[in-house]
């Protein structure tokens, strides 16, 4: 089978690149494209792939799915110590090289995620974690409401209700709503709310401690790609490249990368691997700093 | 397959654009009411226009972004790509320069009818052109998005929100305002009675009829010509008088309502009742003909229901209060298109109870001794001009009662709170209509409650 052939291959190029293979990861394919498309929108809207949007913001999403504003060509990676990986399962059929390289670079992000000193990967975990939390809470109390009591209006108001109780949370705003403790004791799903509270508080809470860690895994992804790129003939480079669109067309991915290669070039740096680099950032800015904003602008110029 | 790559369903994994709140939406009364108000009066919605225009804002935001990264990421056609190119600079377009202007004219209510709003696309349309230096095929139909800004979106009490037709509107606004009226007002019932053994039986007054002709309690037999039925064939004339003089202008109820609000908003919904029935009858013609006289220096009579309809929700509020010459258009109305016809005629009078200009002409009948005592020993402090008013009023009703021709019914409409029933003007009224018919007190936000009361009660 084309996946686990291109799977395998991918796993011992990147014993080759880095020299380690990262080993707490996921790959997940959707086995329906439309499935993907709401959440692609749902992700990169809400953060992760669970969280429970409003049903405004689903009105909104679908508007765009309508219209086919859908940037499906792109696959999901959620950045947590459990790398994740999602993409339609169309992406299956494409050629074993393109599959291949796109491996590649999401092997190379998980294991960046593995070994990082960055605090990034573990906050999104304990995100995620919340958000299935919520996410479970939610259904199992509404679908007994919904199906059992015949109150169809429930899911929507629910719904509604944790989104704008995470919002509120978000901005610092929860104190908007405060049930008075009593109300544990009046029903079941007044406990469930309050419960919602408590969780969509400690995740914004972790939110608010998350870095920006972003253009080093995707720089770091991209320059492995690169690199892994650059040992294949060219026919097959010319033949794979139009699928890679997404994993080569981000725009953090290329920067990101190019500003590993001029950390590379400090003399702090010198003999280490780029692997070595990555790990050793914590955020963004330590990937930046070096450079003064006139001299990064001259730089990117140069690089355009 | 290793076990690090999964496939996942439906089963494992939900849509997260699935809409549930998509169940049947429920338009309450208090809904259709304030809808009438800001149909009426554009300038109250305008929160739910700058709402409409935030809403396309922010579609436009998510749009512009979704293709932005669509364009980096995804394999596209040549011709799509090209497309969606175009899309984006529309997009950004609204978002910068129409949107922010749209919003700023929509606060000023300079934005308020469709002819506003095609105007304000065209125009940026051709801005469009300048600012990019050619035609963007895509402009028109993004661009058109606007004309969503003269629709009217109501919530219901889940939250669902909806773009209501006005149809469905008025259909919530005959039947429980209708009907709630109907039950206050002195309407004779339309159907008449007659001996007949086919149709629906009437079974109180067919033995009614027999113990008469029998002359037993209980009656020994009931024979063919003891049976009534409902005619159906029966056809009534309604006369809405609506007064639309400067008095009526005035806030007396919450929220900011006139008293020409009120009385629109109750002749709308007795319109509506009777053009509910009128449908629900399914006969060849409308056993409801329905007329409109507005209370203006010289009344005429509205006849077509779509003028009606449009005077009553364009009607403003002035000039003097004429009702004798309103009520007198009426019967010569009735007199000169109904000679050879004996159909019953509705006047239903919808006033604030202050007429101030005499009828010059001669009214048929007598005045009323009594009331003249009445006013000459109690008022001092109405207007002579409303009391002699008032008198050719009650004279003229009373010719009307006791008319042979045909049935002639009055109701007679006050706009005013309940504390008005204690005033000075409303004993008068009362004693004016003591015989004919009684006046019956409309507060429209009483009604309000009372036509969500029903409502909700029907629905369980």
């Amino acid at each position: 089978m084309s996946v686990e052939d291109a799977y395998l291959k991918a796993r011992e190029v990147i014993k080759n690149l880095i020299g380690l293979t990262p080993e707490d990861y996921q790959i997940n394919f959707f086995q329906d494209d439309t499935l993907f498309d709401s959440v692609i929108l749902q992700t990169l809207n809400a953060g992760t792939p669970n969280a429970v949007i409003s049903s405004n913001e689903v009105n909104l999403l679908k508007e765009v799915l309508e219209h086919d504003y859908v940037p499906n060509g792109r696959e999901l990676v959620f950045l947590g110590r459990k790398c994740r990986l999602y993409l339609p399962g169309s992406r299956s059929t494409l050629p074993e090289e393109a599959l291949t390289a796109k491996f590649v670079q999401f092997l190379a992000m998980s294991a960046l995620c593995e070994e990082t000193k960055s605090d990034l990967p573990d906050i999104n975990d304990r995100i995620f974690k919340y958000d299935a939390i919520i996410r479970e809470l939610f259904s199992n109390n509404v679908y007994e409401l919904v199906k059992e009591r015949g109150f169809p209006w429930a899911w929507q108001y629910f719904q509604d209700f944790v989104a704008s109780m995470r919002l509120l949370a978000k901005y610092d705003l929860a104190d908007y709503y405060v049930p008075p403790a009593t109300m544990r004791e009046t029903s079941v799903f007044y406990n469930f709310l309050l419960e919602i509270k408590e969780i969509t508080l400690k995740r914004a809470k972790t939110e608010r401690r998350a870095p920006i860690w972003e253009l080093v895994p995707y720089g770091f992804g991209t320059l492995v790609l690169r690199e892994y790129l650059t040992t294949l003939d060219e026919s097959t480079q010319e033949k794979i490249k139009p699928y890679l669109k997404s994993n080569l067309g981000l725009a953090y991915g290329e920067i990101g990368a190019e500003f590993l290669r001029w950390n590379s070039e400090l003399d702090e740096n010198e003999g280490k691997t780029f692997f070595e680099i990555a790990v050793a950032l914590q955020n963004d800015y330590e990937l930046v700093k070096h450079w003064s904003r006139g001299e990064t602008k001259k730089r990117m110029e140069i690089l355009r | 397959m290793p076990h690090r790559i999964r496939w996942l369903t439906r089963a494992h994994y939900q849509d997260p654009l699935v809409d549930y709140g998509s169940t049947e939406f429920i338009l309450q009364f208090q809904d259709a009411a304030t809808l009438l108000q800001q149909w009426r009066n554009p300038q109250l919605g305008r929160s739910s226009r700058e709402g409409t225009i935030l809403a396309l804002a922010s579609n436009a935001r998510l749009a512009s972004a979704n293709i932005r990264e669509m364009i980096q990421t995804t394999l596209l056609s040549g011709e799509r790509e090209e497309e969606l190119i175009e899309q984006l600079m529309v997009y950004r377009f609204l978002l910068e320069r129409t949107l922010p202007e749209a919003l700023e004219l929509v606060n000023e209510d300079k934005l308020l009818t469709s002819e506003d709003i095609l105007k304000f696309i065209q125009k940026h349309i051709k801005l469009m052109q300048e600012t990019y230096g050619r035609t963007l095929e895509k402009a028109l139909s993004i661009m058109n998005q606007l004309e969503e800004i003269t629709d009217i979106e109501v919530r219901d009490q889940f939250g669902r929100k909806q773009k209501v037709q006005r149809s469905d509107v008025l259909d919530i606004i005959g039947r429980t305002l209708g009907s709630f009226l109907m039950r206050q007002a002195t309407f004779r019932p339309v159907d008449d009675v007659e001996s007949r053994p086919r149709g629906r039986v009437l079974a109180k007054k067919t033995y009614r009829a027999a113990m008469m002709r029998s002359g037993h309690i209980p009656p020994e037999d009931i024979v063919e010509q003891d049976i009534r039925v409902v005619n159906k064939d029966r056809l009534s004339l309604v006369y809405f008088i609506v007064d639309v003089s400067q008095s009526m202008g005035k806030q007396v109820y919450s929220g900011g309502l006139t008293r020409l609000d009120g009385a629109l908003l109750t002749s709308l919904g007795l319109f509506y009742y009777f053009n509910l029935t009128n449908r629900r009858k399914r006969r060849e013609f409308d056993s409801f003909q329905m007329h409109l006289v507005p209370v203006v220096e010289l009344p005429y009579v509205i006849e077509d229901k779509k003028k009606l309809e449009d005077f009553l929700f364009g009607a403003e509020a002035r000039g003097k209060t004429r009702l004798v010459h309103a009520l007198n258009t009426v019967v010569r109305h009735v007199k000169e298109n109904h000679k050879d016809n004996d159909y019953d005629v509705q006047i239903i009078m919808l006033t604030d109870g202050r007429p101030n200009v005499p009828f010059e002409g001669k009214i048929p009948g007598f005045v009323d001794q009594y009331l003249k005592k009445y006013f000459r020993d109690e008022s001092s402090s109405t207007n002579t001009d409303s009391i002699e008013c008032m008198m050719q009023l009650n004279q003229y009703f009373n010719f009307l009662r006791l008319s042979k021709d045909r049935e002639w019914n009055v109701s007679y409409f006050l706009m005013a709170r309940e504390k008005f029933r204690g005033s000075k003007l409303f004993r008068d009224t009362e004693e004016m209509l003591r015989g004919i018919t009684r006046p019956i007190l409309i507060d429209p936000t009483k009604v309000d409650q009372l036509g969500a009361k029903i409502i909700r009660e029907t629905m369980r």
